[in-house]
């Protein structure tokens, strides 16, 4: 039934195809004529660089070096210039020959194209929320990947850091969380194809133009993959003209930020005191009366090195453009045997055939390695005693600084790289091909084929005698995992314009597929460390484990229909509907369909502001719309089991039991968006910006629920259940401070975004319960609410008589009592018990955001980037006890903190070694989560065009330097004695107790530390 | 130009008609529970539940329910408080109270597969009967431990596919009576002898079955009037008929621990563990819950105290969650020369093993390093460090007055293991569960309270000559010891007096072997005070949980994260755990 309503649709699809080649064979087309002429700016200088195209194809010429061009066109056809930053003009060229323009400047920069989910349109058009990002804008924070450097630069994108890592990754969300137990990550799209790789494979050099889609009426077009918001990457391609050589480049070097504090000699000697600690080994004693100490740290932290080198070339002639480009970047770490290295090459290539058909392509390849992702040896170098030695008398690596009660093994043994090696190697290969052809003048038909291709080989060795093992047998893995994903769409789009209307229509189906395959196998006991995991024959003992050997497919079938109109450039309105059917879904429940409806008003465009000239944009939109999340993994609706082996003396004998329970009824989340903004442009378009207020309400929420353990099914299953809500607001402003007098003259330019979301949970598994505490879920509150004791302070010794009553005793963390539980309902009742638990917070924060301020001064450009967030709680597994590293029991150094002594009565942490129970000390773990950070502070350099002019016209070079991540201000974790309050990694696996800290909390643990990049580089085109 | 349009349609067309199966699941590397209603899938859910076992037997969770905070065990340098001191803050959601409660129940629902699908398997009557019967040995196993830590729970008799939120406490006397009947009807079908070692047999269903009984007839609720003729006619079932069942003790006390004797023939059961790392994950670090770690928990950290002495397998890897009462070692082994058990029982000396580093001169391989005399006068000797019992970690030093606090005191070698790869791996040895001097105690405990305290001392003496028993003596000299040792036994013709003996002797035979909370939890003076608030109140030396223990802690509280939290009607905490 379900297949026959699929391919019904298909086929319809393939009808319309049909139908408008056979069109398409029966039209006529008008006789080719050639046009040449001039385009000049409106002070009559020659504007060079003019991209001027055959409206409803791409056909297309730019202008050369004065201004001139030449082209041949169809003698009934309507000839498009355009500019950066100049309004675009449409002439019809009813037979001339000489066509000469001049272009009006466009201070607002409405006539700019922005892509569109299938699609472009007219910046003035769009009604949807949409972002999008200037690409030469982040080019400038030198990054290796796109998203680091989209930090704080787009109101709505959230992206956080989760590894301090070199090719390390982030964490995304466009306005919020919706969702409870399915992902929250937006939808990538690489020229127009669901992206599946990791952003790391793209080279920030090859991307062209980035839009992020906020609110449905813009995402709705992805239906069941849009409702986390869409991020649409478009890469470079040719353009026709002369060959055009360009090369970025830039060397750098990176430095530890900020070490970890830890206690030095003498402060770990009295800790130890403090903490009753007597037991001294003896090369602690020898230490103590040579006055000798070791900081671990500065042993092991170097010099990370990055480069980059890109090169590409493009070129066209009317009927062919193509462009290619290879890629370089490495980035080394701050410790040993860890880093990035990504080789990339990138080619567009786009030909017409005949006078109808256009064939394109692109293929972004790239080969990456990851060097010591995972692999964290932070543990030894934050809590060897500074009391041990490195070395030994004869100068070799002491093995075991802790003698042999400490089984930490010495950190440096991380620079022998025959001991441990850990990698990654990726392959990656995104292709898109598409065909198009022009069936009568604005409707055309396109297939588009995406071919999207990884291969990933993790693999790692440890050796016994290294922090990794701590002396038990080493250890080695092979993980392989390839992906394979097509997506096959067909296309059909109509444009027209008649008198003062404006119609786009485009109807859409379209097939994905992909599938995953990944294999694992371990092995333990290899004979010698240099075999690594190069040979797994030679090792004693080779598995495969319960993880990561998996088969993973899932399919989507889809179609889709737009429709755009806009009236006399005042009235918009998009209707969009699409249909969705999913495999992850049980019979029954597979399809859904999407609607959305947008209308926007030009205000400006109204007769009433026509004349008004402080204003010179004015647009109000209004949209609503349904999408939903796919993020249900495959198989979730069939249950499963796990393994549990055992054997019978020699005999290995295989388990297995139900760990997961089926769920036939499962079913997407649905999230319906209304979004109202309001675009303005101010003082000639030197104040521009965009105020957006939207409401997401997602329904059906997939929660993966734990079962209560007596149920015998230990793994959660997913049910769709509850609601949650997310408002916010946003706002970008962009401002021109000081408007240069002249071409070299002085100017400061600001752009700002701001934006704040307020998730909250409206209902859970039932309207009666307004608490998950196992999952950590609270009506009313975000998915990171943290709940959890409230912590006072720290029992003072005036405070005695009343700790006692608690159990407690000066020097013990003060919790508040204040519930009862069954007897007292909200009264204190005298006894620290689970009621006295509440939510303190959540990792939302009041609002955030980040401003760019660029100033130039002749050749000169500096512009500096920000980053801010204001309010919400970060989570420091560091400070919390049951992570070790504020164990405060002596026997370990650790992270320094402010313990409380009879001396010291301090509120901050408690005495060493007190009787504190350790399920209740996560609460010294929850930190105000607001800082403002320099993400980077640039200074470029744009050498005069008269000193390349031996190069030709076109070429530039400019020279430029940059920092990273300089500076931190106003956060009270660092002045806390946090390192960065940035978190480096999410869900609480290594926060033993699992109390209070949700599970999607993002967290501060123990990890290498943050770094500090300065590169130089230069940007050369000719 | 046409030729291309055509070709694009042909590429649409045939890439659809390939698909016909298109949106439809196939979980090419996924096994769902329909496996387990095929033969093969039977034995699994079978494995499975054995497997679970692992999780208690050996496991930090158990040691600390059930050795740490009794009168035998109290915490050691690295011991939590919690459950040593019976601290209440933070108990609710401590995962060594969750775990049992857990992990018991997956290990039920696999025993509910089986019983659920082993008939319409298609699997030969007999492996099925086999399976069942096995099934139903271990579901009694989890129930027992699960009713005797936690009281009133869900009882769970049927395989669980469809997910609920709803839990209720079914009352402790019906789950002894399901436990009683699973154990019934196992015994009928299962072997006498283990066709495999570890596999369950009729002889450990009895011997299960008698310690039920003697549970239940101590409990409020659940007791019924025959219970202790019940536990008598099982525990003495078999010694009876040993023969029949491969049963006999071993000569030497000695032999019973030796690492690679763990399926003698005084073994009734035991939890299985190899060196296969395929079967055994061995590295204690990242997937511990399940390792054997006992023969980590019980040791000093020798290693710390002089220099001569680092870790080695033999010595072990000392992570002294827990060390012996100084009642245990004063009281309990008071008599260490005609009962051998205190010697067989704790490593007292350690000797040089790295002689580069020793410090005083002379001193070589092999010689003594660390000596624990066991008493405070003693002969001289030659040995870099010699502890008196004042000396040992916590105890307060008669010369100073002050705590010690090096990390030494008698070892329990019980658990040690020379064939674990490094020393930081987990114990390879299978973990013993039940074994056959305990029958007779089992039998002579049933005895005493059936009131005919001569057969019962008689049972209490097989074990005590069994102690007198010294390979390194002469045969008169053994006759003499055991003589003097079966003597002394009390005629336990009073229910108080000999409770006590027989608790005292329960440590001598079993101590640190899983199961001292569940003695104390169980046993009752003649005013009904349970032993575990009586004992660790009253015995002196004192216990250090002595004024933290209470009497509502013969029951653990109900994981509040993993179960009450996550149940949607209400379930209600145990008395005395607050909310």
């Amino acid at each position: 039934m379900l297949k026959m309503k699929l391919l019904h649709l298909i086929k319809r699809a393939i009808g319309l195809t049909l139908f408008a080649l056979l069109f398409s064979g029966f039209s006529l087309w008008a006789q080719n004529i050639s046009i040449q002429g001039n385009v000049k700016d409106e002070t009559g200088e020659n504007l060079p660089g003019v991209n001027i195209f055959i409206m409803g194809t791409q056909i297309g010429v730019v202008t050369d070096e004065n201004g001139n061009y030449t082209i041949e066109a169809p003698e009934t056809g309507v000839l498009v210039f355009s500019f950066v930053g100049y309004k675009s003009q449409s002439i019809p060229i009813q037979g001339q020959n000489v066509i000469n323009v001049v272009l009006g400047e466009d201070v607002v920069g409405l006539d700019e194209i922005v892509v569109v989910g299938y699609g472009f349109q007219k910046k003035s058009d769009i009604t949807g929320s949409i972002t999008s990002v200037d690409v030469s804008k982040i080019r400038d924070v030198p990054s290796p990947s796109i998203m680091r450097a989209l930090q704080g630069k787009a109101a709505g994108l959230e992206i956080q850091n989760l590894s301090t890592r070199p090719g390390g990754s982030t964490q995304i969300r466009i306005r919020g969380n919706r969702s409870l137990s399915a992902s929250n990550e937006p939808l990538i799209v690489v020229d127009g194809i669901p992206f599946g790789g990791t952003l790391n494979d793209i080279s920030l050099d090859d991307i062209q133009s980035i839009e992020v889609l906020k609110d449905a009426s813009a995402t709705v077009i992805y239906g069941s993959r849009g409702s986390n918001g869409v991020i649409i990457i478009t890469t470079k391609r040719g353009a026709i003209g002369d060959l055009r050589i360009s090369y970025n480049g830039y060397q750098g070097i990176t430095n530890v930020t900020r070490k970890y504090e830890v206690y030095n000699a003498e402060e770990f000697v009295r800790l130890r005191s403090a903490a009753g600690y007597t037991n001294y080994l003896p090369t602690e004693k020898e230490s103590l009366l040579l006055g000798r100490e070791t900081d671990w740290q500065d042993l092991i932290y170097q010099t990370g090195m990055s480069s980059n080198h890109e090169i590409s070339l493009s070129a066209g002639t009317e009927r062919t453009q193509y462009a290619f480009s290879g890629g370089y970047f490495s980035e080394t770490g701050v410790l040993p045997e860890m880093g990035f290295t990504r080789y990339s090459m990138r080619v567009a290539v786009d030909q017409s055939i005949g006078r109808r058909i256009r064939v394109g392509f692109t293929s972004l390849n790239s080969a990456s390695i990851t060097d010591g992702q995972s692999a964290n040896p932070m543990w030894a170098l934050v809590s060897l005693s500074p009391l041990s030695t490195p070395y030994n008398m004869d100068g070799t690596v002491n093995e075991q600084p802790g003698y042999d009660t400490e089984e930490t093994y010495n950190p440096l043994t991380l620079k022998d790289h025959e001991r441990w090696k850990e990698q990654n190697r990726r392959y990656a290969s995104f292709n898109m091909l598409y065909g198009e052809v022009t069936i009568i003048e604005g409707l055309k038909n396109r297939v588009n084929l995406g071919l999207d291709i990884s291969d990933d080989k993790y693999n790692n060795f440890y050796g016994s005698n290294t922090p990794f093992r701590d002396g038990k047998l080493n250890s080695a893995q092979i993980k392989n995992s390839d992906n394979f994903s097509y997506t096959l769409e067909n296309l059909l789009t109509y444009d027209k314009e008649f008198g003062m209307h404006r119609l786009n229509v485009t109807a859409m189906g379209s097939i994905q597929e992909s599938t995953t395959i990944s294999s694992r196998m371990d092995a333990s006991n290899v004979p010698v460390n240099y075999l690594q995991y190069y040979n797994f024959s030679r090792a004693e003992d080779v598995f495969a484990p319960e993880n990561d050997n998996n088969y993973t497919a899932w399919a989507l079938a889809s179609v889709m229909a737009r429709v755009n109109y806009v009236y006399d450039d005042r009235y918009m309105l998009t209707v969009t509907g699409r249909a969705d059917g999913s495999s992850r879904l049980a019979a029954g429940n597979k399809w859904h369909s999407y609607p959305a409806l947008a209308v926007g008003w030009n205000i400006m465009n109204e007769s009433f502001l026509r004349d008004v000239s402080a204003i010179s944009n004015l647009k109000l939109r209004l949209g609503y719309g349904q999408t939903s999340n796919t993020a249900i993994n495959p198989y979730s609706t069939l249950g499963g089991l796990s393994g549990s082996f055992y054997n019978f003396g020699d005999a290995g004998v295989r388990g297995y039991y139900v760990s997961s329970l089926p769920n036939f009824d499962l079913s997407w989340e649905f999230t319906n968006t209304i979004n109202a903004g309001l675009d303005f442009g101010f003082l000639k378009g030197r104040i521009t910006g965009s105020v957006d207020a939207y409401m997401q309400e997602t329904n059906n929420i997939l929660l993966q629920k734990e079962l209560p353990a007596s149920q015998g099914v230990p793994g959660a299953y997913y049910e769709n259940v509850g609601k949650t809500e997310n408002r916010g607001l946003e706002l970008i402003l962009n401002g021109v401070v000081i408007s240069p007098s002249s071409k070299d003259g002085f100017a400061w330019e600001l752009n700002t975004n701001l934006f704040l979301n307020r998730e909250k949970i409206v209902e859970l598994q039932d309207p009666s319960i307004t608490r998950d505490v196992g999952n950590g879920w609270f009506v009313g509150y975000p998915s990171s609410a943290i709940y959890d004791y409230v912590k006072l302070g720290i029992w003072q010794l005036d405070e005695a008589d009343e700790a006692a009553l608690y159990g407690a005793k000066p020097g013990d963390i003060k919790l508040e009592d204040f519930a009862g539980g069954g007897v007292n309902g909200d009264e204190p009742d005298g006894v620290i018990t689970a009621d006295d638990r509440r939510v303190l917070g959540s990792a939302q924060p009041d609002f955030q955001g980040g401003f760019t301020s660029t100033f130039r001064y002749k050749g000169f450009d500096l512009s500096v980037v920000t980053y801010f967030r204001v309010g919400g709680m970060i989570v420091s597994a560091l400070h919390m006890p049951t992570d070790y590293v504020n164990r405060l029991a002596g026997r370990h150094n650790g992270i320094k903190v402010d313990y409380w002594t009879p001396d010291n009565p301090t509120n901050d942490m408690p005495q060493p070694n007190a009787t504190i129970d350790a399920s209740r000390t996560h609460v010294l773990g929850y930190f105000d989560g607001t800082f403002f950070k320099i993400r980077s502070i640039n200074l470029g350099y744009d050498l005069n065009s008269k000193h390349l002019a031996f190069l030709g016209g076109n070429s530039s070079l400019r020279i430029f330097t940059s920092i990273s991540d300089p500076f931190i201000f106003f956060s009270p974790y660092v002045k806390a004695g946090g390192v960065d309050p940035e978190p480096n990694a999410v869900n609480h696996e290594t926060i033993s107790g699992g109390e209070g800290v949700p599970q999607r909390a993002l967290k501060i643990k123990l990890d290498t530390p943050p770094t500090r990049r300065i590169v130089l580089g230069v940007n050369f085109k000719f | 130009m046409k030729r291309i349009a055509y070709l694009a349609l042909v590429l649409v067309f045939t890439s659809i008609s390939s698909c016909t199966d298109f949106l439809e699941e196939e979980p090419k590397s996924l096994l769902t529970a329909k496996y387990l209603e095929t033969p093969s899938g039977v034995w699994s859910a079978l494995y499975s539940t054995y497997s679970d076992l692992r999780y208690f037997y050996g496991g930090e969770s158990a040691l600390s329910m059930t050795v740490a905070g009794t009168d035998e065990f109290q915490k050691g340098p690295d011991g939590s408080e919690e459950l040593n001191l019976y601290s209440n803050s933070g108990l609710l959601t401590n995962g060594q109270v969750s775990s049992t409660w857990n992990w018991g129940y997956t290990a039920i629902n696999s025993a509910n597969a089986v019983l659920e699908y082993a008939h319409s398997s298609g699997m030969p009557e007999e492996d099925a009967d086999l399976c069942v019967a096995e099934a139903k040995y271990l579901r009694a196993l989890w129930y027992f431990l699960l009713v005797q830590m936690y009281g009133d729970l869900p009882l769970n008799l049927e395989f669980i596919t469809e997910p609920s939120t709803e839990a209720y406490r079914t009352p402790a006397a019906e789950v002894y009576q399901a436990i009683v009947t699973d154990l019934k009807e196992a015994i009928d079908d299962l072997p006498n002898i283990a066709p495999q070692p570890g596999r369950a047999t009729a002889a450990a269903a009895h011997h299960l079955l008698a310690k039920v009984y003697l549970a239940k007839a101590t409990h409020a609720t659940a007791k019924e009037d025959d219970d202790y003729q019940n536990a008598f006619n099982h525990s003495t079932h078999l010694i009876d008929n040993a023969g029949a069942y491969g049963l006999a003790l071993l000569k030497d006390f000695a032999d019973v621990h030796t690492p690679r004797n763990e399926h003698s023939s005084e073994i009734l059961f035991t939890v299985e563990r190899n060196t296969d790392i395929v079967y055994n994950d061995l590295d204690p670090d990242a997937n511990g819950n399940k390792n054997n770690r006992s023969s980590f928990f019980f040791r000093p950290n020798y290693s710390a105290i002089v220099k001569g002495l680092i870790r080695d397998i033999p010595n072990g890897r000392p992570w002294h969650r827990v060390r012996p009462t100084n009642y245990l070692l004063e009281v309990v082994f008071q008599n260490r020369d005609d009962d051998t058990r205190y010697h067989k029982t704790f490593q007292t000396v350690w000797l040089v093993n790295d002689p580069d580093n020793v410090e005083t001169p002379g001193f070589v391989a092999g010689d003594t390093a660390i000596w624990l005399p066991g008493s405070e006068n003693h002969p001289p000797a030659r040995a870099l460090r010699i502890f008196k019992p004042s000396e040992y970690y916590d105890n307060v030093s008669l010369s100073t007055g002050e705590k010690q606090t090096l990390s030494i005191y008698p070892s329990l070698k019980k658990y040690d293991d020379i064939d674990r790869p490094t020393v930081a791996d987990a114990s390879v040895r299978p973990f013993i569960v039940f074994k056959f001097s305990e029958t007779y105690l089992i039998a002579a405990e049933a005895a005493m309270y059936l009131n005919r305290p001569g057969e019962a001392r008689d049972f209490v003496n097989v074990v005590r000559a069994r102690a007198g028993f010294n390979a390194n003596r002469s045969d008169a000299a053994n006759a003499a010891a055991i003589s003097r040792l079966t003597s002394t036994t009390p005629s336990l013709a009073d229910f108080d007096e000999g409770i006590n003996f027989l608790l005292e002797e329960r440590s001598r035979e079993l101590c640190g072997e899983y199961m001292r909370w569940f003695d104390l939890a169980r046993t009752r003076n003649s005013s009904g005070e349970s032993m575990l608030y009586y004992r660790l109140t009253t015995l002196t030396p004192d216990i250090p949980c002595k004024n933290t223990i209470q009497k509502h802690h013969i029951l653990r509280p109900v994981p509040q994260d993993s179960q009450i939290d996550l149940t949607t009607n209400e379930f209600p905490q145990n008395p005395g755990y607050g909310s």
